[in-house]
């Protein structure tokens, strides 16, 4: 009886003491989400290592920057001509009259680049890598799909819309399309 | 003993405990980031429905507005509000088949009012064919707007979720509420305007291709000849396909002598390059000046047939990670007039000189005989044009390029303002200012 007792009273103690922490940790964990939001925002560009990002020495920075990071989410392993070819799609697609008009527009188009979606275009730009160079050839106007507004990994393309695109030029991994 | 077990108890509780409420922070804190994001669409939602509105009341107006100042404003309104709209379309998850019909037809409209707009300001009034283009589309948007606003319940009632939908999409799924958003639109038919999106520019033919067809053999030993000129030792060149598209080509893979490998397209009709380009890896050792290298680019050019380009400007980068290259932008010149849609660019190693890259579109879809226009308004004439707050350099004629695939005839004006160079561009015939860019520094 003396034992059920004892039991009982370090079960409800230990009840209370976790009960305690944990609503320690849920003030916590929402209070910190609520207000303070730039500590994640810390934690995010430190495991992106973004302090590493080459940077053009050039007036055009935005634009060869932006277009750099998705020409290397989408293609840093492909060979030269296909980055500067995916460089090229994303510029046919601005000055198509059915996309967006804007190069950050045509970018962050909902859906529309895989790599926006995963967060690969956010990932740092190593050093040496031709990425920066293949953006400032796709806008000094070198496209080696001849006018393609569409490209896509046939090992690994999810959408199944894509297949409806004429397939114009392969030029490593991708396939380029009208 | 005892005391063991109750700890574990108490240990397995804490943790059941812990988890779960982690398990609520984090649902509760996913719950609020997917209604931010759908907050975000819905407002560009409503952003999209109300400039759809105004522009339809806007192109209503633009028809019986009497005075030319007052039609003018309203189709610059019309230009502006109907490109809010094709941004804010373009930022909805609406599926690809969806947002190239509206926004085709969001871009034509806007440009289509800019290009009436700027009539009016030259003739007073709106030209008939705009007129009747601008009745059209006016028919068109209140389609749009009607299927907008049908929409629109679902969207005030909380049931669309634009998440859900971009998936269902993207996946090749369709939406009973989004994928007929206009449909009709693609009854349109074509329209012809002097302005960026006109329907004229997707079949225009390129001026610069002359000759007779050539086989993939020649255009493999063409490129060989043009790679010898390029400075590229003993480079292997293979045929790697051939392309139609609005420049039919032979496409060449080239092997150089260190193992990396450049891509080139030669035309199917006069065996021209179109582009050649090498992503050589170069070093950041600069043995070649800016005039070296615009000397060089243009004695390549005229010896692969590119013949009298002068250099427009050219752009240095100095990377330690890609080495360095200058890129010379050239433009054909002719009894002292240059013709800027002419391009050709040219790029070329710091170190070693080598011609690593070429890009001839420009010039392949646009240079042709062209007549020389006698000016209407002499080069005094055209200085009593431009701002009084600048100082005048220099003044040359030139051909530029519109946005819509026609040239015009101009003097080119160097000035000076605030320790600035600025090029201003004179229409020859009418004097109106076409044009005024900031000169780049090289």
């Amino acid at each position: 009886m003396k034992k059920t007792k004892t039991i009982i009273r370090y079960f409800v103690l230990g009840t209370i003491a976790t009960l305690l922490v944990a609503c320690g940790f849920l003030y916590f964990a929402v209070f910190s989400g609520l207000t303070n939001d730039s500590e994640s925002m810390e934690d995010a560009s430190e495991y992106l290592g973004s302090t590493n990002i080459a940077h053009a020495a050039n007036n055009n920075i935005t634009a060869e920057q932006l277009l750099a990071r998705a020409i290397n989410g989408e293609a840093r392993g492909e060979p030269y001509e296909g980055q500067v070819a995916v460089g090229a799609v994303i510029l046919n697609r601005v000055k198509s009259a059915d996309f967006p008009n804007t190069i950050a527009g045509v970018i962050y188009q909902p859906w529309a680049f895989t790599s926006v979606h995963d967060g690969q275009i956010d990932l740092p730009i190593e050093e040496g890598s031709t990425c920066l160079q293949a953006a400032r050839d796709a806008l000094n106007g070198w496209d080696p799909t001849n006018g393609c507004l569409y490209f896509w990994n046939p090992e690994t393309a999810t959408s199944s819309w894509i297949w409806t695109r004429q397939v114009m030029t392969k030029i490593g991994k991708h396939n380029f399309g009208i | 003993m005892k005391f063991r077990k109750v700890f574990l108890y108490s240990l397995a509780t804490a943790v059941t405990i812990g988890l779960a409420s982690y398990a609520i922070v984090m649902s509760d804190r996913a719950e609020q980031n997917h209604r931010d994001l759908n907050n975000s669409y819905d407002r560009a939602f409503y952003d999209l429905t109300s400039y759809m509105d105004n522009v339809e009341v806007l192109l209503a107006e633009s028809m019986i507005i009497a005075h030319p100042v007052n039609t003018s404003i309203t189709l610059e309104e019309i230009w502006r509000q109907a490109n809010l709209a094709q941004e804010n379309i373009s930022q909805l998850p609406v599926g690809q088949s969806v947002l190239s019909t509206t926004s085709k037809f969001l871009n034509q409209l806007s440009t289509l009012a800019y290009a009436a707009s700027n009539s009016v300001s030259s003739t007073g009034e709106i030209p008939e064919s705009y007129r009747s283009e601008l009745e059209n589309m006016h028919q068109y948007c209140l389609s749009l707007a009607t299927d907008l606003h049908y929409m629109e319940d679902s969207i005030s009632d909380g049931t669309l979720d634009w998440g859900v939908l971009g998936q269902t999409l993207y996946h090749g799924g369709t939406s009973d509420l989004i994928s007929p958003l206009g449909d009709h639109l693609v009854d349109i038919p074509e329209i012809v305007y002097d302005g960026q999106y006109s329907d004229h520019l997707t079949n225009s033919v390129p001026k610069g291709l002359k000759g007779n067809d050539i086989t993939s053999e020649d255009a493999v030993e063409i490129m060989k000849a043009i790679l010898e000129e390029a400075g590229v030792e003993t480079p292997v060149v293979t045929l790697k396909g051939e392309s139609e598209g609005v420049i039919p080509i032979y496409s060449l893979g080239i092997e150089t002598a260190d193992g990396s490998n450049a891509n080139a397209a030669i035309t199917k009709t006069g065996g021209m390059l179109l582009w050649y380009l090498w992503g050589k890896e170069s070093t950041d050792e600069i043995n070649i000046s800016i005039a070296e290298a615009q000397e060089m680019g243009a004695d390549f050019l005229a010896a692969i047939g590119f013949e009298e380009m002068v250099a427009t400007h050219t752009e240095t980068v100095y990377n330690s990670d890609t080495g360095n290259i200058i890129t010379v932008n050239y433009c054909y010149e002719k009894d002292g007039v240059r013709y800027y849609p002419d391009l050709v660019k040219v790029r070329i190693d710091g170190t070693d000189g080598t011609v690593v890259g070429v890009e001839a579109r420009g010039y392949i879809n646009c240079h042709s005989y062209r007549d020389s226009i006698e000016a209407a308004i002499s080069e005094e004439d055209a200085l009593t044009y431009i701002s009084s707050d600048v100082t005048v350099d220099s003044i040359s004629r030139a051909v530029i390029p519109t946005d819509y695939g026609t040239e015009k005839d101009v003097y080119e004006i160097t000035v000076n303002y605030m320790d600035k160079t600025f090029l201003v561009y004179i229409d020859v015939m009418t004097g109106r200012e076409e044009r005024i860019l900031v000169k780049t520094p090289e």
